[in-house]
């Protein structure tokens, strides 16, 4: 086409598609909404919703927290998995708040906690917040703890610590706490043909974590792919999940976080270790690489035949065996 | 109007019009410039890392822009790997310098359309790309280093029945996104009869500010294509 040759015809056609597309281009602009803006796409953090329950550290820092119980009673502190995700599965062992003050919380810049800058993603941080939440609630005596996945690897990490401060331990498929653990989590195999890792890599080349409304919006979109229909958790802090792990030394497997180091010694109390047995972190990789620190419960890890790695928190199976352990 | 106006606007127009209409990733259709043949069926395998196997329809334009006479290839193309997701880009290719000099660099810019379905929701996703690719270029064959920065600037969620359960106050609609990925490979191709050629280009990705947010997913990425022209 030569530009010399466009007639009258032509250059009438060309005004009409330019006004066409700036018109389009005005509707769009009008009509669209900023990733940026909350509440819209993932649900608001205890920062933009004050209706949700909270508590603010001693640095300012809100977290999303919720108390079931009398106060009166001893603590029990849940600690949730991911890094990233939210108190809210958990919610199914509230039927322990009739013996104990329990204790629901999103770590910081996870669920529905405020996000925090990068920079306090850290295992370290993570320690005095815990620290800081038994002493606010338990101040005079040991609580309890529970975590699950990455909560327990956490829990793990905060016994080492401060062994003086808990009770009783139960560790639900804890996520892995020392070199070998996670060495040996990497080595799954994966499907490549597989339709949801499809769907999920596909996901990564346009869902751009340029804030954390959309981080958290693509890093749920990627679970929701992969886990059970009925799992409820919808804000995850996306941030935090990369941030922690990269403390961890999980991206570029250097893996220096050590949890299980001195443990065993420093904490010599009986840990009830929960495991689930048909993924990657169930009972085979618990018993291989994990319990082998701790002073076991009944000297062996509580299998759940047949469970994953969500299905172990409210299975039948679980608060009975969480409360003879508490009970003994 | 002068020729001059005309030129712009007409360039104005088209990248105007582009940015409306679509956005995949695209790969040069270099050899369009070494032929007087006008059309080219391109087949693309994808690897980025998702797989993808696309088509590609690409059609050469002779322009007179600025002293010399250059080349024009425009490409519409579609790419899937599932039919639950799909690319749909529009590209246009030219060379900075005039089309027949060796030592040269293509200049390729357009728009893609992604659509994609999962548990969360139906997305429409458009993006700008735009890259450049100095390299030198023969008649038989051809290598050459590309940077390529695509910008997603909207999207379209509608948003699931399973996902409005677990969170009632979604909204549906427009929403725009602020940041951009850009891609820097190698290519390479060659002629291998008269109408046929091959190209292939591999590369890395990286996110707008060289953080590598997920660590997961290998940032490397490959395309393999077989073009035939008529």
């Amino acid at each position: 086409m030569d530009l010399q040759s466009i007639d009258l015809n032509m250059k009438m056609k060309i005004k009409t598609y330019l006004i066409l597309a700036l018109t389009i281009s005005i509707v769009f602009s009008a009509c669209e909404q900023d990733a940026i803006e909350v509440g819209t796409l993932v649900p608001k953090t205890v920062t933009n919703d004050p209706t949700l329950p909270s508590f603010t550290l001693s640095d300012g820092t809100k977290l999303h927290l919720e108390t079931f119980g009398d106060p009166t009673k001893p603590v029990l502190i849940i600690l949730h998995g991911g890094p990233g995700n939210s108190y809210k599965p958990y919610l199914a062992w509230q039927p322990l708040s009739n013996e104990y003050f329990m204790v629901f919380w999103d770590q910081r810049g996870a669920g529905l906690s405020e996000r925090v800058p990068s920079s306090e993603l850290t295992g370290p941080q993570y320690l005095k917040d815990l620290d800081e939440i038994g002493n606010h609630f338990s101040p005079e005596r040991k609580f309890y703890l529970i975590g699950h996945s990455w909560g327990g690897a956490y829990a793990a990490y905060y016994v080492q610590n401060h062994p003086h401060r808990v009770e009783k331990l139960v560790l639900m498929e804890p996520g892995p706490m020392n070199k070998p653990a996670m060495e040996n989590t990497t080595a799954a195999a994966v499907d490549f043909f597989n339709k949801d890792l499809q769907a999920f890599l596909n996901n990564s080349d346009y869902l751009f974590p340029g804030n954390d409304e959309a981080g958290d919006y693509f890093r749920m979109t990627s679970k929701f792919e992969r886990q059970r229909i009925e799992y409820t958790d919808t804000r995850q802090g996306f941030r935090c999940n990369y941030y922690l792990n990269d403390w961890r030394g999980l991206w570029d497997k250097s893996y220096t976080a050590d949890f299980t180091d001195g443990i065993k010694e420093n904490f010599v109390k009986e840990v009830l270790f929960i495991a689930g047995t048909t993924e990657r972190l169930g009972a085979a990789y618990q018993r291989n690489y994990q319990a082998i620190h701790f002073n076991l419960y009944e000297n062996e890890v509580f299998v759940i035949e047949g469970a994953d790695h969500d299905e172990i928190i409210d299975h039948p199976l679980t608060l009975p065996k969480i409360r003879a352990y508490f009970n003994q | 109007m002068n020729q001059m106006n005309m030129k712009k606007l007409l360039i104005t127009g088209m990248l105007l019009v582009i940015v409306q209409v679509t956005n995949a990733q695209h790969i040069n259709n270099v050899f369009a410039f070494r032929t007087e043949k006008k059309h080219s069926m391109m087949l693309n395998l994808e690897f980025d890392p998702a797989l993808f196997w696309g088509i590609t329809y690409n059609r050469s334009f002779n322009v007179r822009l600025g002293s010399f006479e250059r080349k024009l290839t425009s490409q519409i193309g579609w790419k899937t790997f599932q039919f639950n997701y799909n690319d749909l880009n529009l590209n246009f290719q030219t060379t900075l310098l005039h089309h027949r000099a060796k030592s040269n660099v293509i200049l390729n810019f357009g728009a893609e359309n992604k659509y994609l379905e999962n548990k969360v929701h139906q997305a429409n996703v458009y993006n700008w790309m735009v890259s450049l690719m100095p390299g030198y270029y023969t008649e038989r064959w051809y290598v050459g280093t590309e940077l390529h920065y695509k910008w997603l600037f909207k999207v379209k969620y509608d948003h699931t029945d399973f996902y409005r359960e677990v969170f009632p106050q979604v909204q549906d609609g427009w929403y725009s996104y602020k940041n951009a990925y850009a891609y820097l490979s190698l290519n390479a191709g060659a002629k291998l009869s008269e109408n046929v050629d091959v190209d292939f280009r591999a590369g890395y990705r990286f996110y707008y500010d060289f953080t590598n947010y997920q660590p997961y997913i290998q940032p490397y990425f490959t395309n393999l294509a077989f073009n035939f022209r008529f």
